[in-house]
């Protein structure tokens, strides 16, 4: 018996693995990483995967307006700009008459003479290339292999096109593919990219809503502000938002409750964040089915507070104008919350 | 945030998922990797090693648009053969497999181990995640009882009659 079990040591079969997924999900729950050790981890995940090239925490780092991931940088891009950074040396360099430039390509020192070269200017918006960096130029192909002889490119007629990004276009965002996400996590990714949103449930009983469809194709480019439909499963629920609490910080857990006309509490679903102080949004959404009327209770945990237990943090109740509005105080853990 | 949606994020946000996938499983597949190689590899190695599962994770997962039935067992499998790997090249100063040996060497065989595993299943928690800890990730006993804030001797007489169980279950079942 002994042998067999040692024998499991060796054992890389996906099938058997999914065997025992329980227990996986049991050492998972019990297991626990410093969190230093984990952002240097997801550090080291990210760059290799090719999406940062900084050690920054992602999704809990805010820019000032409020995206998650518009200050990182991926690792294709910084190549991609360095190559037409020096593009745009070059064409520029040749521009202005200069006789000589200096290219750097992966580390290899070329130079060469340019002619005289009259410059077309185009502007244009591309996501990938920072603002004032070229895009693309007629020399590109000669300028990726070897240094040219000056006879090749001696032609003092030619005009060099020359298309400059302009950055992202800032007011435009490319629409994810919210497809059988949950409702709540399709309307915060919506939120991150400045859309808005309407919910259109299918009123069917459902254990979780998720989208069904989603009005605007996913990887199309829209104008922010676009208003989105949701077509989702479920019942009609509705929004309760609470600010986001400045004095907390931690790992933090949020629960509503309904309260029953006997007073029983029954659970309703969580939110759970590593690092509140970090939250992204100002706000924590969930989206609750409720009828005029209905009492609700929110509890929370702040571990790093000292909180481990439920605390309640406020009391509401749901009006018949389809609001939910606090019913007493609210915890705002010492500071302002909003 | 369930498997499901973790999947589902991966696919319509590749980076958001990954890193939400990490933040999630981290402390899971940190877990798997000390419980191998902690005597022989140092506190880096083992990060840069948690890292590679995970990378391995999502290209394999990217090849096949995360079509996977259990992102845990997809980890575990990972997280083993990469330990196992890491072992023998710091045991053995051999050369470490590339990623995509790596991801060859994901199996989808059932061999007889599969019975066991079932076997391990059906005893029951706590028995059930000490033996998969113990026997499939290879962890020292002293470790379990640390993790699961158990006394080492409690933690001995558990697998002492938990083998007997195992025996029995087999028995039946043959």
């Amino acid at each position: 018996m002994e042998e067999r079990l040692k024998a499991l040591e060796k054992s890389v079969s996906l099938i058997e693995a999914e065997i025992i997924e329980d227990e996986f999900s049991v050492i998972s729950g019990q297991s626990e990483i410093p969190e230093d050790a984990q952002r240097r981890i997801l550090s080291s995940v990210m760059k290799k995967a090719g999406f940062w090239v900084n050690e920054t925490l992602p999704m809990m780092t805010t820019e000032e307006n409020g995206s998650t991931n518009e200050y990182i940088i991926h690792t294709s891009e910084v190549v991609r700009s360095r190559h037409v950074g020096a593009i745009a040396a070059c064409v520029a360099a040749a521009a202005v008459g200069v006789l000589s430039a200096v290219l750097v390509l992966g580390g290899d020192i070329q130079t060469y003479k340019a002619p005289n070269y009259k410059s077309d200017r185009h502007e244009i918006y591309d996501d990938s290339v920072p603002a004032d960096d070229s895009v693309m130029t007629e020399f590109s192909e000669v300028i990726t292999e070897s240094a040219p002889e000056d006879e090749s490119i001696n032609d003092e007629s030619s005009e060099v096109q020359e298309i400059v990004s302009q950055g992202p276009n800032e007011n435009q965002v490319k629409m994810p593919n919210l497809v059988g996400l949950d409702t709540e996590m399709a309307i915060g990714i919506l939120d991150e990219k400045d859309l808005n949103y309407e919910i259109k449930y299918d009123g069917k009983k459902a254990l979780t809503s998720t989208v069904q469809k989603q009005s605007v194709e996913a990887d199309e480019v829209v104008d922010k502000g676009t208003v989105v439909e949701l077509y989702v499963s479920g019942e009609q629920q509705y929004l309760l938002e609470i600010p986001v609490p400045v004095g907390a910080s931690g790992p933090c857990d949020f629960t509503p409750y309904k309260v029953e006309d006997d007073g029983t509490e029954i659970r309703m679903t969580s939110k759970s964040t590593n690092r509140i102080e970090l939250y992204p949004e100002p706000t924590i959404k969930f989206l609750l089915n409720a009828e005029p009327g209905d009492r609700f209770v929110l509890y929370y945990t702040l571990p790093d507070l000292g909180i481990t237990e439920d605390q309640l943090y406020a009391r509401y109740i749901f009006t018949d104008d389809g609001e939910f509005v606090l019913d007493g105080e609210q915890e705002n853990f010492g500071s302002a919350s909003g | 945030m369930n498997d499901n949606e973790l999947l589902a994020l991966l696919r319509s946000d590749p980076e958001r998922g990954l890193a939400q996938i990490v933040a999630d499983y981290s402390a899971y597949v940190h877990k798997i990797a000390c419980a191998r190689l902690s005597d022989v590899c140092t506190r880096e190695d083992i990060e840069e090693i948690v890292s590679d599962i995970f990378l391995i994770f999502y290209n394999t997962g990217k090849e096949n648009g995360f079509e996977i039935r259990s992102v845990k067992a997809m980890l575990s499998v990972i997280a083993k053969r990469r330990c196992i790997d890491s072992f023998r090249s710091h045991s053995d100063r051999e050369h470490t497999a590339s990623y995509n040996e790596l991801e060859n060497y994901i199996s989808d065989d059932l061999t007889d181990n599969a019975y066991l595993l079932e076997a391990i299943s059906r005893l029951g928690e706590p028995d059930s995640s000490i033996f998969v800890r113990k026997y499939y990730f290879g962890q020292k006993n002293i470790d379990i009882a640390k993790d699961l804030g158990m006394n080492i001797n409690t933690l001995n007489t558990r697998l002492s009659r938990g083998l007997k169980k195992l025996r029995k279950i087999l028995e039946e079942g043959q």
